[in-house]
């Protein structure tokens, strides 16, 4: 049997490899977004915990971890920034691919948490860089992990990003 | 007494004192060069334990003491279990002789000291170990007051390798200088490793820390002995409660009160939990650093049932806060003690099957091999708790200067022979074994009675059931300034699951303390890793690091 020109103009849709992969990507971002863990100090303890166990093992499966920060959507980051490391922070961050996503895990991360009395530590990072959801707690539990997972999901799947709304005002 | 007869016969112009099981000695900066080397050659002091500096700014300039900065060296003998404090008065542009040649786990303590307090040593580096260029000053200072650059200036500056020039140009081209981190996907925290290879092998390696210095010791001179207790738990953030209960034994053994028994055995069980916590959290790590998932799953399923137990006791998976100055801050709730039990049950089956499957693992084996440490290495490099084990000496503060309940349960120290990844593994995973076994004799014979002291001094009230003005003065007064400890200073210890954790504590007789000091174990250890991973290859390398336990909390503090 031979197809008509016209059944296949219907059935096939010709675009170009760069655009369709792109579109995948956008489409498939919220259910497998790749994450790029910056552990810190005791907050990413519980987050590696709550991923290796049966709590976020759907997550787990389905967002794999990288080591490079240029393959991630998403970083997340717990634990205290100090003043010494905050360049190197701010550096990942740059090298997140675009739209960057970012959630921040625990008091310290998005405030100093207790040490913000001190002379080391950041008061938060939100002046640094755009952050989409803060995960508070010292340390977070497993079940806020998952519910600020799902938080950034809904981000995603709308494409909102607070990276993207910061570019968008830069422009304006 | 017999250390101190033949100190005292030797030394006839130096003065030894002892008070509350430490020795004590003045000396003068000419001296403490000669008379530490004698100490540690003649006397067995052959471990050094730590070395911090104090600012006495106020006796100084009301006049009360004449040099305005202390130096002291703790120095430990390992078989008569004898602490020594060496005590060097300073003046601000005075130098120090450094004990570099003598020690070689002196070097980042004074590194330390002269960037904290402006003390300058003979012939150290002048780069800065835990803070960057960034803050202005020496922090712990008494006068200090914050000043900093702005946060645009902000650079890190990588640790660059100095220029060898017997290395041949060939070999200098095949060299390669990799970044072992920060983004070091593994779970214990932050430092800088760079390393530079020829072929797999590691030839030399330099490492940055500092990157989670948080400042604890300048934080803890404006709290409470009894507020520091969150920070105190955050040290070592894989084992919570141990530092805690470190701080409280010390806080408590300064004011000389005794724990009920109830509180005792309760603490003794939570370090034990801990310990358990702790060493599942390090092997989860290492087993994820060498690629053998399925053992990460179960180190991580045995670190949940005892987050489980945490979460039942305090309300908190790992952080809690529920030990207090005094006791702790509530009893067992009903049917904790079964639920410990059943999780005992649990761990040891998860034990059995890691044992199973790792023990003669070839990809477990092959990267273990390298990098073993002998016990005199490990005493100069200030090693203590499994990785002192794991080379072969029997060295553990509840055998040997028992706290608590220890002499009462039994338990073995395991130990290793070749101080290689491999050892510390297995000695890690029979600690927990033992640390099981304590926690089932304690649960067997835990003695009834409250969990917190009635001594008034730290009691809310004054017992009686209707509330007076004097309950409320009282009240008023515990919570406004804080438990109140004797003008001295005091040193306490326990064994925590990395090694000897201490708190140093100086007190001017108010509420606040007046100077702190952390004896952190991975502190010691993680210094000797750029000499441990030269001539080993990379996996090797990230087995040493994994199994050295480098808690980057406790290194920064």
């Amino acid at each position: 049997m031979t197809l008509s020109d016209d059944l296949l103009d219907r059935l096939v849709l010709t675009t170009s490899s760069h655009s369709f992969l792109n579109w995948l990507e956008v489409k498939s971002r919220d259910t497998s977004p790749w994450v790029f863990p910056f552990g810190l100090s005791c907050c990413s303890l519980e987050h590696a915990a709550a991923f290796h166990t049966s709590v976020l093992i759907s997550d787990n499966q389905s967002s794999p971890q990288r080591v490079r920060p240029e393959e991630a959507d998403l970083m997340i980051f717990g634990g205290s920034v100090t003043t010494k490391l905050l360049p190197i922070l701010s550096e990942i961050h740059g090298r997140l691919k675009e739209p960057k996503w970012v959630m921040s895990i625990g008091a310290c991360a998005a405030s100093g948490g207790l040490y913000a009395e001190g002379y080391s530590v950041l008061p938060g990072m939100s002046q640094h860089f755009p952050i989409d959801v803060y995960v508070p707690g010292c340390p977070p539990g497993p079940e806020q992990l998952v519910e600020g997972f799902s938080i950034i999901r809904q981000r995603m799947k709308k494409n909102i990003s607070s990276w993207l709304l910061d570019q968008e005002r830069a422009q304006l | 007494m017999k250390i101190l007869d033949s100190l005292n016969k030797n030394f006839p112009t130096l003065d030894f004192k002892e008070s509350s099981g430490l020795l004590h000695v003045n000396l003068d900066n000419i001296i403490v060069y000669d008379v530490v080397k004698l100490l540690k050659k003649d006397f067995g002091f052959i471990f050094l334990l730590d070395i911090f500096a104090t600012d006495h700014l106020n006796d100084y300039s009301s006049g009360k003491c004449e040099k305005r900065f202390t130096v002291t060296y703790h120095l430990l003998h390992l078989e008569e279990h004898k602490r020594i404090s060496v005590n060097v008065d300073l003046n601000e542009h005075e130098t120090i002789q450094s004990f570099s040649e003598l020690w070689l786990n002196s070097k980042w303590p004074e590194r330390e000291i002269a960037e904290m307090f402006g003390i300058n040593f003979e012939n150290h580096q002048t780069s800065k170990l835990l803070t960057s260029d960034y803050i202005i000053g020496y922090p712990l200072r008494k006068d200090w007051v914050y000043q900093a650059k702005s946060h645009q200036d902000l650079v890190f500056k990588k640790p660059e390798f100095s220029w060898l020039p017997e290395i041949g140009d060939d070999e200098r081209l095949c060299r390669q200088v990799i970044d072992l981190s920060p983004s070091h996907p593994a779970i214990q925290g932050t430092f800088v490793v760079r390393a530079e290879v020829l072929g797999n092998k590691v030839k030399r390696a330099l490492v940055e820390i500092g990157l989670q210095h948080r400042g604890v010791e300048k934080i803890s001179e404006s709290k409470h002995y009894g507020q520091f207790i969150p920070y105190a738990e955050r040290l070592n953030f894989s084992s919570p409660m141990m530092g805690a209960i470190a701080w409280a034994k010390t806080v408590e053994e300064a004011i000389e009160i005794e724990m009920t028994d109830r509180c005792q055995a309760l603490r003794m069980i939570m370090m034990e939990l801990s310990r358990v916590l702790d060493h599942s959290t390090s092997l989860a790590a290492m087993a994820q650093d060498l690629r053998a998932w399925d053992a990460s799953v179960i180190f991580q399923r045995i670190r949940s049932h005892v987050s489980a137990l945490f979460l039942s006791y305090t309300g908190s998976r790992l952080m809690g806060s529920s030990v207090r100055i005094g006791g702790m801050v509530h009893d067992l709730p009903i049917g904790w003690v079964t639920k410990c039990l059943d999780a005992i049950y649990l761990i040891q089956t998860e034990l059995k099957e890691i044992l199973s499957i790792l023990n003669r693992a070839p990809s477990w084996l092959v990267f273990h091999g390298e990098g073993g440490m002998n016990a005199a290495q490990a005493i100069e490099w200030g090693f203590s708790g499994p990785c002192l084990r794991a080379c072969g000496v029997n060295y553990d503060l509840r055998k040997n200067s028992p706290y608590y309940f220890y002499q009462d349960v039994e338990f073995e120290v395991p130990l290793g022979i070749n101080g290689d990844p491999y050892d510390r593994y297995l000695v890690r995973v029979e600690e927990m074994q033992q640390s099981l076994k304590i926690v089932s004799q304690v649960l067997d014979h835990i003695p009834s009675g409250s969990v917190q002291t009635e001594d008034p001094r730290l009691a809310k009230t004054t017992g009686s059931l209707r509330l007076t003005s004097a309950d409320y003065a009282k009240h008023f007064d515990l919570y406004q300034n804080g438990t109140k400890i004797n003008a001295g200073s005091y040193y306490s210890f326990i064994e925590s699951a990395n090694g000897e954790l201490g708190f140093y504590i100086r007190s001017d007789g108010s509420g606040i303390p007046y100077r702190t000091r952390v004896r952190a174990p991975s502190f010691f250890h993680f210094q000797s890793f750029c000499d441990s991973i030269q001539n080993v290859s990379l996996e090797s390398a990230t087995a040493i690091l994994s199994s050295l336990n480098a808690i980057s909390g406790e290194i920064d503090r």
